[in-house]
């Protein structure tokens, strides 16, 4: 399962609704996967999102309320982000 | 009679699962808080009893599985290995079960005897998912007791099976099979484990799991006991002949066959309701159309064009209605001035420079508050996510980070805050390209002047003309990003797993709020940076002393010839045109009110200016260099911030050639097909 998840992240972007539906996993099952697969470094965590209403345009510095768009993206190289291998 | 003993016992879930319900209605005020040894992660215990029986009910923290990897996780299994109670209640959320159940499947491989709570099962019957409670029981080899805690639903019998089960034989519960590839190597294993640690010959299987899941506490344990060394060979050799049969490591082939078997488990006890969860049908219906590969675009663009369309027809009358006003002010002013005798030098200030200027871009505050009602709207229901996913999308396809496009949207408000929120980018590489691409989305600032002049030039066209700009925006900052990328930062990009959050509707009060807000801000610099460059501009026009009023004679009108033959090829060659685009690099809403303070006239008197001097095309033109032409002083201070001195010169030096380019082109290519 978490092979077809790579496999189907590198298809294109998607979301994570539409991929647990493709796949007829749950989305918190999908997103338990995830986790480890940002923990076994496969993929990584991206970005949030500023809101755009928030902003108190040139004088708000960046200080706007963040609201998180959770995204992950494959890794290109994937290496251990978390506990240690045996052997190795 | 002899005392009956004590029941331990622990109560263990993931986050949100409603283990504290169940934990506060087991044991009402009979609780007890404090730490667990050595860490600051808070231990609950209370009591209960029943039929005689008192029960020390141990609250667990919320956690996903059994791993180590996390303080919680550790504390958890720590207590489950070390102290191991009498029974376990997993408390399992019977609307998200397969994520819930892969802590139960790692607490009955640890032996551990399990209760399961299937609670919050009234909100998995509003989502449509009816949970066979029996069935999942039989299939687990435990009790499953479905519960409703917030409503004290189940509680009695879950107290109960507590009971009843406490004095039962240990009983074997699910097995999790990982397939014939994993499962002879895992035997292997297990023999190893059972011969260098006999102590857990009852946890063989757990212990040998979690070596090949690379648990770092059993590798630990592994590496500093005596006997652990014979294990390291066995470990070595079964990992290896997974990973040659399965062609992934050993970890993931653990975790992915534990998924799998429980995503088969689930679909065998679980059914979907028809009818039943329709809001979240009803999101997923909104879903399907609106980030749809082939209509989610188009749709974003509809809304868009729709957007302006909106700000035209709603705005004018409203527009008017100021304008009306600064007219009025401007006499009354004027007249009051006259009547006090004050000197025309500061009857001409008042008039021809603060009112006319600052008039001229407050005339469009209406449509500033109709556009950001829209845009409130929009992000409020939670669309302008599904926007950014859309064109996520887009952008991969041509080979574009599509992440970069949430700030460029952020950029439809104002470019600062949108250059400020490249920081959430993880990559150096990104950031800088996104910044250098924000200065060409159309921030607010800019659609005075598109206001001003698709309203005198594109009648009922107006609002599409507008919606080319935002439109040829997008697409440069695309195109550029593109070049940009090639010349300076090669790398691939990967595509993403967006979770995008739930469609609600706005409420009134905060969708107000934020384009009073929004209009505040722009209110505010009307009455501070553009009235002082109004002065400036009065200033300018009046100097030398006695020369005519913004005339070609005075010092604004010298300055303003110099840079007017340069832009003589886009059609607008002008000094005052000139002067106004060279201004608006302190702020975009300046140009305007610089047009407005030269001839000393609002809004209607600048449209009659505009069309005796500018055409349709040549005005398309002005439209396009203003888009594209040099980031304002803000967004030039927030790209030097971000990027570096260099990369700043870079923004200045490609917007003002791109700028250029485009407007001579447009005016070219448009004169002669015109």
């Amino acid at each position: 399962m978490i092979r077809r998840v790579l496999a189907e992240m590198k298809q294109g972007t998607t979301t994570l609704r539409e991929l647990s539906r493709k796949l007829g996993i749950e989305p918190g099952a999908l997103d338990g996967m995830l986790r480890y697969m940002v923990r076994r470094g496969l993929v990584r965590e991206t970005y949030h999102q500023c809101r755009v209403n928030e902003c108190r345009g040139c004088r708000c510095l960046g200080r706007c309320e963040e609201r998180p768009i959770a995204g992950y993206a494959a890794v290109a190289q994937p290496g251990r982000a978390g506990g240690d291998r045996a052997g190795s | 009679m002899s005392p009956k003993r004590e029941i331990r016992v622990a109560l263990a879930g993931n986050p949100n699962s409603g283990k504290t319900s169940i934990f506060n209605a087991l044991t009402g005020s009979h609780q007890y808080v404090g730490n667990w040894p050595g860490v600051t992660v808070e231990r609950k215990e209370g009591r209960f009893t029943f039929e005689g029986h008192e029960v020390r009910l141990v609250d667990l923290p919320g956690t996903y599985a059994l791993d180590a990897y996390t303080i919680d996780e550790r504390v958890a299994r720590e207590y489950l290995t070390s102290e191991n109670p009498d029974a376990v209640i997993a408390v399992v959320d019977a609307s998200n079960l397969e994520r819930n159940l892969y802590l139960v499947a790692q607490l009955l491989e640890l032996g551990a005897r399990v209760i399961v709570a299937l609670n919050m099962m009234d909100v998995a019957e509003s989502r449509g998912l009816e949970a066979d409670s029996d069935k999942l029981g039989r299939l687990l080899g435990v009790k499953v007791v479905p519960t409703v805690a917030s409503k004290n639903l189940g509680v009695d019998q879950l107290r109960r099976v507590v009971h009843d089960i406490h004095g039962d034989a240990p009983r074997p519960g699910l097995r999790v099979t990982y397939g014939d590839d994993i499962e002879s190597g895992l035997a292997r294993l297990v023999e190893a484990v059972k011969a260098a640690w006999p102590n857990r010959a009852d946890s063989a299987r757990w212990w040998a799991l979690k070596l090949l899941e690379s648990d770092p506490v059993a590798l630990a344990e592994m590496q500093t006991t005596a006997a652990g060394g014979s294990l390291r060979p066995v470990l070595d050799s079964v990992r290896t002949g997974i990973e040659k049969h399965i062609g992934t490591d050993a970890e993931t082939a653990v975790v992915e066959r534990r998924y799998g078997f429980l995503n088969g488990l689930v679909r065998e006890c679980t059914r979907r309701k028809p009818g039943v969860g329709r809001r979240l049908a009803v999101s997923d219906e909104i879903d399907r159309v609106v980030t749809n590969r082939w209509i989610g675009i188009p749709f974003f663009l509809l809304l868009l064009w729709g957007t302006f369309q909106l700000v035209f027809t709603v705005g004018a009358p409203l527009s008017d209605l100021v304008d009306g006003f600064f007219g009025w002010l401007g006499g009354a002013a004027g007249a009051g001035l006259a009547a006090l005798h004050a000197p025309g030098w500061l009857a001409s200030l008042v008039t021809d420079g603060l009112v006319a200027g600052v008039g001229s871009v407050l005339v469009f505050v209406p449509n500033i508050l109709i556009l950001f009602l829209v845009i409130s709207l929009l992000e409020e229901s939670g669309y302008m996510a599904r926007a950014a996913f859309v064109m996520d999308r887009f952008m991969h396809l041509l080979g574009l980070h599509g992440k970069s496009f949430i700030p460029m949207i952020v950029g439809f408000g104002c470019n600062v805050p949108a250059i400020l929120a490249t920081r959430t980018l993880e990559s150096r590489k990104d950031r800088i390209l996104t910044v250098m691409i924000n200065p060409l989305m159309s921030c607010s600032a800019r659609l005075p002047i598109y206001v001003l002049f698709a309203g005198a030039f594109f009648g009922r066209q107006q609002g599409l003309v507008v919606f080319s700009l935002y439109l040829l925006g997008i697409l440069l900052a695309v195109l550029v990003a593109r070049l940009f990328r090639r010349l300076f930062f090669k790398e691939e990009v990967a595509p993403l797993i967006m979770e995008l959050p739930p469609y609600h509707l706005p409420t009134l009060r905060s969708v107000l709020t934020h384009m009073w807000e929004r209009a505040w801000l722009f209110v505010r610099k009307a009455g501070t940076i553009i009235a002082a460059a109004s002065v400036v501009i009065w200033l300018l026009g009046s100097l030398p002393w006695g020369v005519q009023y913004a005339s070609e004679s005075s010092v604004i009108g010298r300055i303003g010839s110099v840079l007017a033959p340069l832009l003589a090829p886009a059609g607008f060659g002008y000094w005052w045109a000139a002067v106004s685009l060279a201004a608006g690099v302190i702020a975009k809403e300046i140009v305007v009110s610089t047009m407005g303070a030269i001839h000393g006239v609002g809004p209607d008197g600048l449209t009659e200016v505009l069309c005796r001097q500018f055409t349709p095309v040549s005005a398309y033109a002005f439209m396009v260099m203003s888009l594209v032409y040099i980031p304002c002083v803000a967004a030039m201070a927030a790209i030097k911030r971000e990027a570096g001195g260099r990369w700043t010169l870079l923004a200045i030096g490609y917007t003002l050639v791109l700028g250029w380019l485009l407007a001579v082109a447009v005016f070219q290519v448009g004169s002669r097909l015109a």
